[in-house]
């Protein structure tokens, strides 16, 4: 009997151990930029200016804003949407952007992964629309902040999320939509920085899209000529 | 005893390993598609939107007549907007009135007729399909998209019934890999 039981104290003690080595380790997925000279660069944050609406099913660290915002509920997954209206280095006025974003099977944790699918639909002033696909990887926020949001507190941080490709590349992929994108590709990247996360407030954070996009050599469009200056 | 115990250790060890690599942290369904085979060819999938359960946003553009937002008290500046007409977010539906996924439509990025869709279904991927808008009945190609759809051609129309739902009928030509 003392056999099990010293047995079974070694699975406890052997696997709290394992579950604090994966929780605290120094591991961070790199945030580091892989665009050095994007076309645009889109900022929005959570402050209510710019982040004009936010409505999520099963996502405990976002607040629904405004309150009365319809929820997703799609069926059997984790979904959160956000509607932008973020300032743009490209243009004197800001850009309308929607961010669609699941929770996705894809992330193990033991490789230091909480994926996320996440798509965007922008709109650009004076320019056109498109689209960008990736995946983002929360674990680092989720590492910091997950035991004071199960003890129903607050967190004040400084934790960042970065978007990936679709097919583990390191950018999301773009799809030019409309106006000056049409058929033009290229690649984004999001970087998030969360400061904190309030039960009552929600998540504040600030985030940076960067795109980068290719324009077919016989297609460039007019208004792109500063957008092709810059390249 | 102590062999027990270190032995008891190591199997921790192990199945936290094993299930930080194996188990599934987060478990997102996937709903089956209800697409069909057409006789004359390609496969169709319809969409639906019910205007009263599923609007999630919806905001005027800066042509477009002055009006409210929805939900009411969005931050909006109408003035600005990049585009002329109207641009929303739902909740999308399959044919069966089951919710698979989100839809974002713009119109008026480029003339006032000009409508775009992305349509995102959580674990399929997303579609953009372009085209023209009379207001209730919108044509158009289907523009790309990602992951499943990544490679998808066809056409699409929508139309708004007088039922309130928009239904949307995306037609995939057979072989329509890129």
């Amino acid at each position: 009997m003392k056999y099990i039981a010293a047995l079974i104290a070694g699975i406890v003690v052997g696997a709290a151990v394992a579950v604090l080595f994966v929780v605290k380790s120094p591991y961070t997925p790199t945030t580091d930029s892989r665009l050095s000279d994007p076309t645009l660069t889109l900022t929005p944050t959570s402050s209510g200016s710019v982040q004009i609406l936010n409505s999520a099913t099963g996502y405990p660290w976002l607040r629904q804003q405004p309150a009365s915002a319809l929820k997703p509920e799609v069926a059997g997954a984790r979904t959160s949407v956000q509607v932008f209206s973020a300032p743009t280095d490209v243009t004197g006025v800001p850009s309308y952007a929607v961010r669609f974003a699941a929770l996705s099977n894809n992330g193990k944790p033991i490789n230091g992964e909480l994926a996320e699918e996440s798509v965007w639909h922008v709109v650009v002033p004076g320019y056109g629309s498109l689209i960008i696909g990736g995946t983002d990887n929360l674990w680092a926020f989720f590492r910091e902040a997950a035991m004071p949001l199960v003890r129903q507190q607050d967190w004040r941080g400084n934790a960042q999320i970065r978007t990936t490709g679709l097919q583990g590349t390191e950018s999301a992929d773009v799809l030019g939509v409309s106006g000056a994108f049409v058929e033009a590709t290229g690649r984004a990247e999001y970087l998030q920085r969360v400061r904190s996360v309030s039960l009552t407030q929600g998540t504040a954070f600030e985030g940076q899209l960067r795109v980068e996009m290719r324009f077919p050599e016989s297609q460039v469009p007019q208004v792109e000529d500063t957008l092709v200056s810059e390249e | 005893m102590k062999a027990s115990f270190f032995f008891g250790i190591l199997a921790g060890i192990a199945a936290v390993v094993w299930l930080g690599w194996s188990a599934p942290f987060v478990a997102q369904q996937r709903v089956s598609s209800e697409t069909r085979v057409q006789n004359n060819g390609g496969r169709l999938e319809r969409f639906e939107i019910r205007l009263r359960d599923d609007q999630i946003s919806v905001v005027p553009g800066r042509d477009a007549a002055p009006s409210g937002t929805t939900p009411a008290q969005l931050s909006w500046v109408q003035s600005v907007a990049p585009f002329s007409q109207s641009a929303s977010v739902y909740r999308l539906r399959n044919e069966s009135g089951t919710v698979i996924g989100m839809a974002s439509r713009v119109r008026g990025v480029t003339t006032a007729e000009q409508v775009e869709w992305v349509l995102h279904i959580p674990q399929r991927g997303s579609l953009v399909l372009t085209g023209l808008s009379a207001d209730i009945a919108e044509t158009g190609e289907i523009t790309g998209g990602l992951r499943e759809f990544a490679t998808l051609d066809g056409t699409w129309d929508a139309r708004l019934d007088a039922d309130d739902v928009w239904r949307i009928d995306t037609l995939v030509v057979a072989g329509g890999a890129r």
